[in-house]
């Protein structure tokens, strides 16, 4: 998806939240909830996100997790060791140790009268093995107390397992330790000796402060630097203060002597509210006068400040008015739909009795939502003339012109610009924590109504690629390990300068062609055609794509590399809690064929969080690990920033200079673009037609 | 002193039956009267409660009979009490008949004091378009006095205690004892304004709400019967439905006032 991309600090702390403090819920050191060190089986509430940090000498914990279902919580996670020399032993004197990985955990049975919730969980699924560990864990409350019991292999059993750990470190140049292994196998999961772990949680009479007290099964003189982790006690006790909504702390004991701080920003995505600066809907006049003519020009100037609805061309055909346009404003159709209407009744001849809609994207006819005039005005008027209204509502495709005499028409508007900051985030890899700061500058120019040039330039603020470096095995082509090189040449680059057009073969197919340099590191040009029927549940696309690496400079030249690329994509609406799967099988960057599957769930307010994962045939060539994944988040911007419109803003946790199962970043996509041909958010919320 | 077009009640709940009856007949004779204008909820209110003085809003309330369905009906709910009552005797549950029992007694007992759950106060109205409803067939308005007690619907019967200030679900548990089909685990709890929350109270699920004077909570039937998974779901619907409080007047408003053009 492509997205902007925002600080994780304003989500977390700036986004009016909706949350309130939950009882049993505490972030643990490592992410996720739990009490400490140990995970218990409580879960935050869905759409939950929460950036976490703690410190636990000589670890520090950054962790990001995220609650997409109220059954599952995700979460990726960077440990950091450091210290100095003389503290750490000899094998890594004098080096930091990074380690990342990906957290998740499945609630198996909620808790009811005599059963307790159980929940299943995993800590560095496909990471390295030093802080592995999967778990099953259950958690009863008992007023107001919280009491957890699990079993634990791996770290959380305190498994001996650290040949694996050390075999896997690394030390680079810059003094960094790193752990290589991505390795992902069934065969290494609840291996070992597993052991009991437990605890209490405790909500004090004075509801934002909480304590927590644990036993910890971790032997933490297994760990590759006994020297630094002293452990006197397997009990570790703290407290939990909620500072405000989206502000949590903690202080603990740990070990029986170590110090543990630590400091949790959460909001809930599902629950952001549009930033409140929309110009009032207009009130529906009730005067029985109605012009006989209507001025267009004002009428069509007002549908777009006011409904946030581009009009690109308006016919009259008898009693039927057919507006056709994109929305540019609101998330919600139907709040643009149901301004519209007010508009439309306060300054149409009374003998237009049905208003249709036909949403556009780029060109794209996408479908027309049709409303009865009365039926909506009587709506407005009183609450319990809704449901009649409501059931006259219907949407359709129909491709052909409509009919009648055109009474206005405007080209749209034809250059339009942004700038933007945007973030991009290493995970996974041997790499740590990687990323580039930038500041995008965005420009659109169309040509018609169909076809547009784009461009993007990116000026660098801030970015620590120096610390990649190459280290593979030269056994796949380099296809993503040469961004840093990219950074190096120049702090300002082109990213983007294309060519896009779109057409429809008809009314469920759609196609697009595309030329020109479509990233930063690649030009070429490729086509995709995606077959997507109104409000179907299946869809399937397929992209193909000549490419050829640029250059460093990121100007016009271009290096020896070039391939074909591309994919057959299948979009599947599971009809379950909104969440979509993908299924794409294809060849990758670096030539290699394999699939990758991505996973998403999208709120009511169009918050997404979701994940993919991508296998291909040269992963067993590739010295990094043998699968590519990721987790990402994005959210509309205009719950942050007044006049944000339609648009998106993202987090995204991936890997940055992996080369096997790489993917080109196309700029558009028709799934993107299509996405109104998706109406269930529309008839889910009829409410907001009279916002 | 100026016409009223009000027909003026006073009573209590054990008036009620009388007071429906006349309260009927008042709407269906004034619905015979020609009705020359619709107005909205905001005009009428304004009218209706232009001579009441010290009026307590958010026990204010008013119904429309002609809009307002009654899907859930009081006989239908002691029908099945009736029924639940007979579950318990057969499975000797003498303390939960006993108390299914005065839960119908208290249903019939509110049976005429029907409302429609919306607020009135005016400025809301005023505020909120949309809940500025048009009327255009006379209605009952009224208004109670602040209530002064909690009603709890338990395995107990029905019982009232006195409400005091930070008074929360934790403060009556003891009036919500266990006993065989009548829930110790989750209860609703009705708001004076119509508003229904589910909670749990038991060690495993308690959640600690703040009371309104007024509020009724009512324990869940337990009993995993088709009955009482309906009954479970009807009565706090049918109970939000009730006058706000036990001292109240009510009297039927016929609109005659000019005709609006808000929206």
């Amino acid at each position: 998806m492509k997205t902007r991309t925002i600080s994780s600090f304003v989500a977390a702390c700036c986004i009016p939240s909706l949350a309130h403090a939950q009882p049993n819920v505490i972030q643990s050191d490592f992410g996720g909830v739990g009490l400490q060190q140990i995970p218990t089986a409580r879960m935050a509430a869905p759409g939950a996100l929460t950036f976490n940090f703690s410190r636990t000498e000589p670890y520090e914990q950054y962790s990001v997790s995220t609650q997409p279902l109220s059954w599952l919580e995700l979460g990726f996670r960077y440990t950091r060791l450091s210290g100095p020399a003389s503290e750490l032993d000899a094998l890594l004197s004098g080096y930091d140790y990074l380690n990342n990985g990906i957290d998740a955990k499945i609630l198996l049975k909620g808790e009811e009268r005599y059963w307790p919730a159980i929940a299943l969980g995993f800590r560095n699924l496909g990471g390295s093995s030093l802080f592995r560990s999967e778990y099953l864990v259950a958690s009863k409350r008992w007023y107001s107390f919280d009491f957890s019991l699990g079993m634990g292999w791996g770290y959380l059993a305190g498994d001996d397992d650290i040949d694996n750990a050390i075999d896997n470190l690394e030390v680079d140049s810059q003094g960094t330790v790193t752990s290589n292994s991505d390795y992902f196998s069934t065969d290494r999961l609840f291996r070992g000796s597993p052991a009991l772990f437990g605890g209490i949680g405790y909500q004090t009479p004075w509801e934002p402060l909480r304590f927590s007290v644990e036993y910890d099964a971790n032997d933490y003189k297994n760990e590759p630097l006994p020297s630094n982790r002293d452990q006197d006690s397997h009990i570790n006790a703290g407290a939990h203060y909620q500072l405000t909504d989206n502000v949590d702390m903690h202080l603990g004991w740990e070990r029986g002597s170590t110090l543990m701080w630590g400091v949790s920003l959460s909001t809930n995505l599902s629950g952001l509210p549009q930033f409140q600066s929309d110009p009032p809907a207009e009130p529906v006049s009730a005067s029985s006068e109605h012009p006989i003519e209507a001025n267009w020009q004002e009428t069509a100037d007002k549908l777009d400040s006011n409904a946030g609805f581009a009009v690109r061309r308006i016919t009259r055909d008898d009693n039927t008015l057919t507006i056709e346009g994109e929305p540019t404003r609101y998330q919600s159709l139907r709040k643009s739909e149901g301004r519209a209407n007010r508009i439309l009744h306060n300054r149409l001849p009374e003998n237009i009795e049905t208003f249709r809609y036909r949403q556009t994207n780029h060109g794209l006819v996408l479908r027309d939502d049709v409303h009865n005039r009365d039926m909506f005005v009587d709506a407005v008027q009183q609450d319990s003339n809704s449901t009649l209204y409501e059931q006259s509502i219907y949407a359709q495709t129909k491709l052909a012109k409509p009919t009648g005499n055109v009474v206005y028409e405007h080209e749209p508007k034809r250059f339009t610009y942004g700038l933007s900051p945007v973030l991009v985030q290493n995970a996974g890899g041997p790499d740590g924590y990687l990323y580039q700061l930038y500041l995008s500058l965005d420009a659109e120019l169309r040509t018609d109504s169909n076809g547009w040039f784009s461009g993007q330039v990116g000026w660098t603020l801030a970015d620590n690629l120096d610390d990649y470096n190459y280290s593979d095995n030269g056994n796949v082509d380099r296809v993503r390990s040469h961004r840093s090189d990219y950074l190096d040449e120049s702090s300002v680059g082109l990213y983007n300068l294309q060519y896009t057009r779109v057409g429809q073969l008809n009314d469920n197919w759609f196609v697009m062609g595309y030329g020109g340099i479509l990233e930063m590191m690649y030009s070429g040009a490729g086509g995709e055609i995606l077959y997507r029927p109104l409000d179907s549940i299946f869809s399937y696309g397929i992209d193909a794509n000549w490419v050829k690496q640029r250059d460093f400079d990121q100007g016009f030249g271009t290096r020896d590399y070039d391939t074909w690329t591309g994919h057959a994509t299948a979009y599947f609406d599971t009809g379950y809690h909104d969440v979509l799967a993908a299924l794409s099988v294809g060849r990758y960057l670096a030539k290699d064929f394999g699939a990758t599957i991505d996973l998403s769930r999208e709120f009511a307010n169009g918050v997404n969080m979701g994940l993919w994962a991508t296998f291909t045939d040269a992963d067993d060539d590739f010295d990094e690990g043998d699968f590519n994944r990721g987790l990402y988040v994005s959210l509309p911007l205009d719950a942050l920033f007044s006049g944000a419109g339609r648009q998106k803003g993202g987090l995204s946790w991936q890997p940055l200079t992996r080369d096997s199962g790489a993917r080109l970043n196309r700029r558009y996509s028709l799934y993107e673009l299509t996405q109104e041909r998706d109406t269930q958010y529309y008839w889910r919320n009829p409410e907001e037609s009279y916002e | 002193m100026a016409w009223s077009p009000y027909i003026h009640m006073e009573g209590s709940q054990t008036m009620v039956i009388k007071r429906t009856v006349i309260l009927m007949m008042g709407i269906v004779l004034l619905g015979f009267l020609p009705l020359a204008h619709a107005y909205t909820l905001h005009e009428a209110v304004v009218n209706a409660f232009a001579e009441k003085e010290d009026v307590f809003w958010p026990a204010a309330f008013y119904h429309n009979a002609e809009t307002d369905n009654e899907h859930i009906s009081a006989e239908r709910l002691a029908a099945e009490l009736d029924n639940l009552a007979l579950q318990f005797r057969i499975n000797g549950e003498i303390q939960s008949r006993s108390a299914i029992l005065q839960w119908q007694k208290t249903v019939l007992s509110l049976q005429g004091r029907r409302r429609t759950v919306a607020r009135i106060d005016p400025v809301m109205l005023l505020a909120h378009p949309r809940q500025n409803v048009t009327i255009n067939n006379p209605v009952v308005f009224g208004m109670c006095s602040p209530s002064d007690f909690i009603e709890i619907w338990s395995s107990k019967g029905v019982v009232r205690r006195p409400w005091h200030s930070g008074i929360t679900t934790n403060d009556i548990k003891q009036e919500l004892p266990h006993s065989q089909g009548i829930s110790s685990q989750w209860v609703n709890l009705i708001t004076p304004d119509g508003h229904i929350q589910r909670l749990g109270i038991a060690a495993w699920n308690n959640t600690s709400k703040p009371l309104p004077p007024g509020a009724r909570v009512v324990s869940e039937i337990s009993l995993n019967i088709v009955a009482a998974h309906w009954f479970n779901q009807a009565l706090p619907q049918w109970l939000a439905t009730r006058w706000p409080g036990d001292h109240c007047q009510s009297w039927i408003y016929s609109p005659n006032m000019t005709p609006s053009n808000e929206n």
